[in-house]
């Protein structure tokens, strides 16, 4: 199966930018109704009306009530919210619905605008003979009409709907075809190109789009926001203040950015399919077909704007196509600008959409309508960064991809994601508060930016070396995969970010409040939480995550060789060090504390102190964490080939083996050594085991990404000098097989746990 | 009216057999470029009818001159100055179709010129397409098939 094209992905972007423009301008239309308004202060002032009759929350009893009445306080807005939400729906479908009809026109617009005449075969049937050879050669079923203009310049043309496609042919090329008979071959066989490629009818829904946006969207709301904000409501005239604040900053800035998105996405799409086209006529147009191809180029005189930036042309130059010709693989580059565009229409799309979709929901759990958003903001970024991968590396399979490829296209998505928040100058920013202040919103801003970039990054990094050696029939699994676990990674991302970022918080000191013993440090470090961290260990798409990319590639992977791998070996050995080590804490901890420290009451409620059991398990953790650093180390500096699936799979590992000693071993040697309590009778019984083993496992994989990520950087980086030969040995099929029932399993203890937060 | 429609479609008639012998490469193209020769002789002059580079087209390729309206712009010409009458399109699409449904295409009056008027036409045609940048040869070859073709009208 081959990658789709870059067209596909730059069309569902277009359609993307085009709704979210569509939903940003149908809003302000609505408010600029007189009776919406109107609708508007009422809600405000039952707003107003309902905050007075709550009261402040002082016990847990009030907590009920408190609630109740910040529900009517949302319910205010509900009927307002509904109606806005129903006015962009019907405006977006008039406006996809206008495109459609355009787009269903077009053939008869082209006829009736270029006054072309069908090219008879009684006319010159030499002519209309070779073009039909020419279509069968190219691997078209049915010849198209062809149609003739009088133009006398050399040009093609292809249109038509499904069923009746349509080649124009211009007098001037069929003049300089009797002469040449190679220029007729190339420009047809590039408008057949275009049959073939199936670019017809994405060009002309591209354009349809285009020319309905400006129509229902663009034009109305320029009219009525810019020449009078007040258009339904006021007298005619010109009121600048309004205007300042609703029109230009609320509206007009954010509009603009998105309609040049979608102008050059629009261009984009046309350049590619150009090329696309290009290369596709030189294969398939016999065997001199590229040559022909590059004969008739060289006619195509270069634009009278030379100078002139290729983002903004609607047609590649000569130059850019030659270009192309010789070496196609160029047009499967990944453009940084064009991930930046992506990015920021997604952020444009899902700061409003949560908002609304929270205030129409009235839930007073927030995550589901951030999961609702998150996952199709996610399936969205995720799923084109993967798709632009997959193009690449299908196209040059013999390349590693650079630094550039995976990191910087990731990091260029997410910088255009991350601008999308300020420049959606919503009323609901989950970035930028300006009541918290300016530093604090830049380091918010700043550490979101850079976790979501690194869990993009990592998506970039495991999809481009899973497709690489994997067959070619997997690489649209290993993309899905890739795409479902990178939306679930966002929908955690964005959760945390609706819900309140927060920063890095060091554990408390163990009791006596204030102590200055050796432990005090180490219990503040191993303490640490952060609260996108907790979100994450709680969300119930980790399991599934964990279980995708960990089986996923190695059951995928084309197999060279008959040597065991090392690094499933190595994962077994350190979870049972890990293990080992785990046990081992309980009996020093016994030995070494006395009961007074070890049995002092729980405090785990105040946040002055941390009880002896967090402060222990902590600890234990902690231990197992450096394990899984040493581990992640140790494989990427010893494999380059599957790197990052056999790092994941070493550590999942280690933390399986490592969490099985910890729960089933060392903590029922907790509570028959009296480490916590005194000694227990039913010592060998721990209550919970199943859900205790779960929570732990994803603790360990998912907090353990923080020192995974560096150890496996470095080595990386050191793989040079410790990595034995390229060709790297893969695990056997049933032992991948028997750690993903493990992880079947454990997803399937877990996920009914976790799913009561997003319930 | 019916003096102008049918005075074009002779010219079309001659330009179109003159076109098949002096460059059959535009046979193919002959009614589309005839039907804008008449709607503006300029635009059809210059070369572009119209400016195309629209989207998955090929490309703005370089201009080719064609001869089809150089000869119709003759012939027009010609007629205009017989006959002192400019020949222009006629708006009777329904009477050009009914016409063609009862298969009177053929049934036109003939251009009755004397010898002296068919070799200025063929002077005229010379020039002209010197004029515009054609070759000698070129010239002459058309300006024969022309006056060879008015001739056989003529008898």
């Amino acid at each position: 199966m081959r990658p789709p094209t870059g067209t596909t992905t730059r069309f569902f972007l277009l359609i993307g930018a085009v709704l979210a423009t569509g939903s940003l301008a149908f809003t302000a239309l609505y408010f600029a109704v007189p009776e919406h308004q109107e609708r508007q202060r009422a809600a405000s002032a039952c707003e107003a009306r309902e905050k007075a009759t709550i009261a402040p929350m002082r016990t847990a009893a009030d907590i009920e009530p408190y609630a109740r009445g910040l529900d009517r306080v949302k319910r205010c807005y509900v009927p307002v919210y509904r109606e806005q939400i129903r006015w962009v729906l019907v405006g977006d479908t008039a406006m996809l619905g206008l495109a459609g009809l355009l787009y269903l026109l077009h053939p008869w617009w082209r006829v009736r605008r270029w006054r072309l005449a069908e090219l008879r075969g009684v006319d010159d049937p030499g002519t209309v003979q070779r073009l039909d050879t020419l279509s069968r050669e190219m691997g078209l079923a049915r010849s198209p009409t062809w149609m003739v203009s009088a133009d006398g310049g050399v040009d093609g043309l292809a249109f038509g709907l499904p069923g009746r496609r349509r080649v124009m042919l211009t007098a001037g090329l069929l003049k300089r075809a009797g002469a040449d008979p190679t220029v007729l071959r190339a420009v047809a066989g590039h408008e057949l190109a275009h049959l073939r490629n199936r670019d017809v009818d994405v060009t002309y829904l591209t354009i349809a789009l285009w020319w309905a946006f400006v129509a229902a969207t663009l034009v109305p709301t320029l009219v009525v926001v810019t020449a009078h904000p007040e258009v339904f409501t006021g007298p005619p005239g010109w009121l600048p203040g309004t205007l300042w604040r609703t029109a230009v900053i609320e509206t007009l800035l954010p509009m603009a950015v998105l309609t040049a998105i979608v102008v050059l996405t629009r261009n984009a799409i046309l350049r590619v399919r150009e090329v696309h086209a290009d290369t596709t006529a030189a294969t398939l147009a016999g065997p001199d077909g590229k040559l022909v191809m590059e004969r008739a180029l060289r006619h195509v005189p270069e634009s009278t704007f030379r100078f002139r930036p290729r983002w903004t042309r609607m047609h590649p130059t000569p130059g850019q196509r030659r270009a192309a010709l010789a070496c196609p693989s160029t047009s499967a580059r990944p453009s940084l600008w064009e991930m930046a565009g992506i990015g920021l229409t997604a952020g444009l799309f899902a700061v409003p959409a949560t908002f609304e979709l929270s205030a129409a929901l009235v839930t007073r759990n927030l995550l589901q309508p951030q999961a609702i958003i998150g996952l199709v903001t996610g399936l969205l970024v995720a799923g084109l960064l993967t798709t632009t991968l997959w193009r690449w590396v299908a196209d040059r399979p013999e390349h590693r991809p650079g630094l550039r490829t995976c990191l910087a296209v990731p990091t260029a998505l997410v910088a255009g994601f991350m601008a999308g928040d300020p420049i959606s100058f919503h009323s609901s920013h989950p970035l930028w508060s300006e009541e918290s202040g300016w530093w604090p919103s830049l380091l918010t801003y700043a550490t979101a930016g850079l976790a979501l970039a690194g869990g993009m990054t990592a998506v970039a990094v495991w999809t481009a070396s899973t497709i690489r050696h994997a067959p070619a029939r997997m690489a649209s699994i290993l993309v899905t995969v890739a795409t479902l676990a990178g939306a679930l990674f966002f929908i955690s991302w964005w959760q945390s970010v609706s819900s309140g970022w927060g920063p890095v918080q060091l554990g408390a000191p163990p009791r006596p409040d204030g102590s200055n013993a050796w432990y005090t440090t180490v219990t503040r470090l191993t303490g640490t939480d952060w609260l996108p961290v907790e979100a994450l260990v709680i969300s119930p798409a980790v399991p599934v995550a964990v279980l995708l990319l960990s089986s996923a590639p190695l059951l995928t992977a084309a197999r060279r060789g008959t040597r065991p791998s090392p690094a499933l070996r190595i994962g077994l050995a350190s979870g049972l060090a890990a293990a080992c080590l785990a046990i081992a804490l309980v009996l020093a901890a016994e030995t070494a504390l006395p009961t007074t420290v070890r049995w002092a009451p729980d405090c785990h409620l105040s946040l002055t102190c941390t009880s002896f059991l967090n402060a222990f398990t902590d600890t234990q953790k902690a231990m197992i964490l450096l394990v899984q650093g040493v581990v992640a180390f140790a494989v990427s500096a010893r494999h380059r080939a599957h790197r990052p699936a056999l790092v994941l799979l070493a550590t999942t590992v280690s933390a399986l083996v490592a969490t099985a000693g910890t729960v089933f071993v060392a903590t029922p040697l907790i509570r028959w050594t009296g480490l916590m309590d005194p000694p227990m009778d039913n010592w060998f019984a721990v209550p919970n085991a199943a859900d205790f083993a779960t929570i732990t496992l994803y603790t360990v994989l998912v907090e353990g990404l923080v020192i995974v990520v560096p150890c496996a950087a470095l080595g990386a980086l050191l793989s040079r000098r410790f990595a034995r030969t390229d060709e790297t040995p893969l695990p056997r099929r049933p032992a991948i097989l028997a750690v993903t029932a493990v992880l079947v399993l454990a997803a399937a203890i877990r996920i009914p746990t976790a799913w009561t937060y997003w319930a | 009216m019916a003096k102008t429609d049918t005075r074009e479609l002779h010219i079309r008639q001659i330009a179109q057999e003159v076109i098949s012998e002096v460059a059959p490469e535009e046979k193919a193209a002959f009614p589309v470029v005839a039907d804008q020769f008449f709607r503006s002789g300029e635009k059809a002059l210059s070369g572009r009818g119209r400016r195309h580079g629209a989207p998955i087209s090929w490309g703005l390729g370089e201009a080719v001159a064609l001869l089809t309206p150089v000869v119709l712009l003759v012939l027009s010409q010609a007629v205009e100055e017989i006959t002192g009458e400019a020949v222009r399109a006629p708006i009777r699409p329904l009477r050009r179709v009914l016409r063609r449904r009862m298969g009177r295409e053929d049934d036109r009056p003939r251009l009755e010129l004397t010898d002296e008027q068919v070799a200025h036409i063929g002077r005229m045609a010379e020039q002209v397409l010197l004029d515009r940048e054609y070759e000698q040869a070129t010239a002459e070859n058309v300006a024969a098939v022309l006056v060879r073709r008015l001739r056989q009208d003529s008898e």
